[in-house]
């Protein structure tokens, strides 16, 4: 019983702000003091969807966020395998050199990742945009799949390789299967840290490539609330198909991996 | 035929982890290395396996032996979990791109082999100790391997169990004649398994012979102290002639030792009652299954003895006599 209502209430506070942006979306008049709306309409939503930005910003996103998560785990993949099997760098101080990009204040990184790209010729690219998202996405993927390194160890590959398996066969068969539950958590975290980047996007993107935090933002600090409602909905949508389409894309068989 | 390695030595950093390992396996031979945890013996499998690279030193191959007919078998079996029993028995083979209908074919005489019939489908973890351990065995022996590496297979095992598998890999070795270089610190599996013992401590091998040899005669205190078991007399020593508490005892002494030294005396060493040999007291008695374990003062020096032949009161003088000469080492 206990249990029941514990759930219930856990629901109700998850559902409650969905409800309201919900509500936003779809109202054409709320004022103050009526509890729900007192006119619907699908106004907001027609004047979202009409927004010469709106499909292009959905599908950067979309798209910057995935080649985000690719080159993340690119890098951190083969990284996390030479700094998990090391003994030169203890295993406190790679977890802090790992956070360190989080001391800095953002805004200073990408201000002088804006000058450093600017020589580079990046700034207003794609390349630009997602080299920098990574820089902010590499250290919760690291952490994540570092651990997953640790908790396998080295031993079902070096039994691989000492069975005759090349190095592609053992990615290939042990490490990718055994990692994937790691990999599937890193590369969705990934996708929605990157999705929600504001500030590289605006800098290094020059306000030439629209991704929806770009759009929403602005409506959201001038009191546009239901506009901003209905953006949010969508990025909420984005993020689910994008996490579930990573999931099924990684996922791998999970049978009863060693503790 | 066989594995030659020669003068291998290895050091992290500053740290000397092996110091001029020579040793050689024979085909069939199962050699164990023997030593306390940490001194390197996994590492010289590992060097052995190629699965980290020589610094120094040369691993020289003959005949049917190669790195590549060389298997290691970890600690703990590392049994890929996400694969059945028939899956990972067939890794290897699969590795080596081998036809599906030939890797059925060997992995099921392989199951009948190592009596794990109708497990085929099941998972590691649905798997008891012993069959995840022959499950591990299988999937090497099943690339015929003409050396196997074999890193304290059974340490996780109960003892029961572990008895049963050393009967299985003398077995197996009969059927399949690969050599077998073990790792263990267990040392009655290093006795009841090997043909030839090497004692490894501090990275250096301290000792190579059959079991017996090392047993009786030890070459160094250190070794046989890590054996266990073992009575330390203090005396001085000139020749063959053994002092201690104003007596004197012929002793073997290979290592020509003069001056103080210590006799090695096996708490297992048979020994009889006669009218001369080594004067001692009965100080108390203990029975064990084995037979009585007797204590027994010598001067200032007590000693611990399990295997004496006759009747025994505590407050006796007796007179041990040892079938052979025993050994003498460095303090």
């Amino acid at each position: 019983m206990k249990r029941t209502s514990t759930l219930l209430l856990a629901c109700f506070l998850v559902a409650l702000p969905l409800v309201v942006l919900l509500l936003w979306t779809v109202a054409t008049q709320w004022l103050y003091p009526a509890l729900i709306p007192q006119q619907f309409g699908g106004k907001v939503l027609g004047q979202m969807l009409q927004e010469p930005n709106f499909w292009p910003a959905v599908l950067n996103s979309f798209v910057i966020a995935l080649a985000t998560t690719v080159v993340t785990l690119l890098i951190a993949m083969p990284a996390c395998k030479v700094l998990a099997s090391q003994h030169f760098i203890s295993q406190q101080l790679l977890t802090f050199m790992i956070y360190l990009p989080f001391i800095l204040p953002a805004i200073a990184i990408v201000t002088s990742t804006q000058i450093l790209f600017i020589q580079w010729h990046l700034t207003g690219t794609f390349t630009g945009i997602i080299l920098s998202h990574t820089y902010f996405t590499l250290p919760y993927a690291m952490q994540i799949i570092l651990e997953s390194y640790r908790k396998m160890g080295q031993g079902y590959a070096l039994t691989a390789k000492s069975l005759g398996a090349k190095p592609w066969q053992i990615l290939k068969t042990i490490t990718w299967p055994l990692m994937a539950p790691g990999i599937a958590t890193a590369a969705g975290l990934t996708f929605i840290v990157s999705l929600s980047q504001y500030l590289p996007t605006f800098f290094i993107g020059g306000g030439k490539i629209m991704t929806l935090p770009l759009i929403l933002l602005p409506y959201a600090n001038n009191g546009r609330f239901n506009l901003a409602s209905a953006y949010s909905l969508v990025f909420l949508l984005v993020t689910m198909i994008g996490v579930l389409l990573l999931k099924q894309l990684i996922g791998g068989r999970h049978h009863g991996a060693r503790n | 035929m066989g594995l030659e390695i020669k003068d291998v030595s290895l050091h992290y950093g500053r740290k000397q982890i092996l110091k001029h390992i020579n040793l050689e396996v024979a085909a069939g031979e199962i050699l164990t290395l023997f030593g306390p945890s940490g001194v390197g013996k996994t590492t010289i499998l590992k060097l052995i396996a190629g699965m980290q690279p020589l610094q120094t030193g040369q691993l020289d191959f003959q005949g049917d032996f190669s790195q590549k007919r060389t298997i290691l078998v970890l600690q703990d079996f590392w049994l890929f979990p996400h694969m059945t029993v028939f899956e990972n028995i067939a890794f290897g083979l699969k590795a080596r791109h081998v036809k599906a209908a030939q890797i059925s074919q060997a992995v099921d005489a392989m199951l009948t082999t190592l009596e794990l019939q109708g497990l085929a489908t099941h998972f590691p973890d649905q798997l008891s100790g012993g069959q995840q351990q022959r499950v591990a065995l299988a999937r090497a022996i099943i690339l015929k391997p003409t050396l196997l590496l074999l890193d304290e297979p059974f340490a996780s095992l109960d003892s029961s169990l572990r008895q049963k598998m050393h009967q299985l890999l003398l077995k197996l070795r009969q059927q399949y004649h690969f050599g077998v270089i073990l790792v263990t610190h267990d040392r009655d599996e290093a006795f009841e398994l090997s043909d030839r013992l090497a004692v490894l401590i501090d990275g250096e091998i301290q000792q190579v012979g059959t079991p017996q040899a090392i047993y009786e005669r030890p070459q160094t205190r250190q070794v046989a102290a890590f054996i266990g078991g073992m009575n330390f007399l203090t005396g001085v020593v000139a020749g063959q002639q053994f002092q201690v508490a104003a007596q004197e005892i012929t002793v073997a002494n290979p290592n020509q030792l003069t001056g103080p030294v210590q006799l090695v005396i096996p708490y297992e060493a048979a020994a009889t009652l006669g009218d001369t040999g080594l004067t001692a007291v009965v100080e108390w008695l203990q029975w064990q299954p084995g037979g009585v374990l007797a204590q027994l003062r010598l001067g200032q020096q007590t000693l611990v003895l399990t295997n004496i032949q006759g009747a025994l009161q505590p407050g006796d003088v007796v007179h041990l006599q040892f079938g052979r000469d025993l050994q003498v080492v460095a303090n």
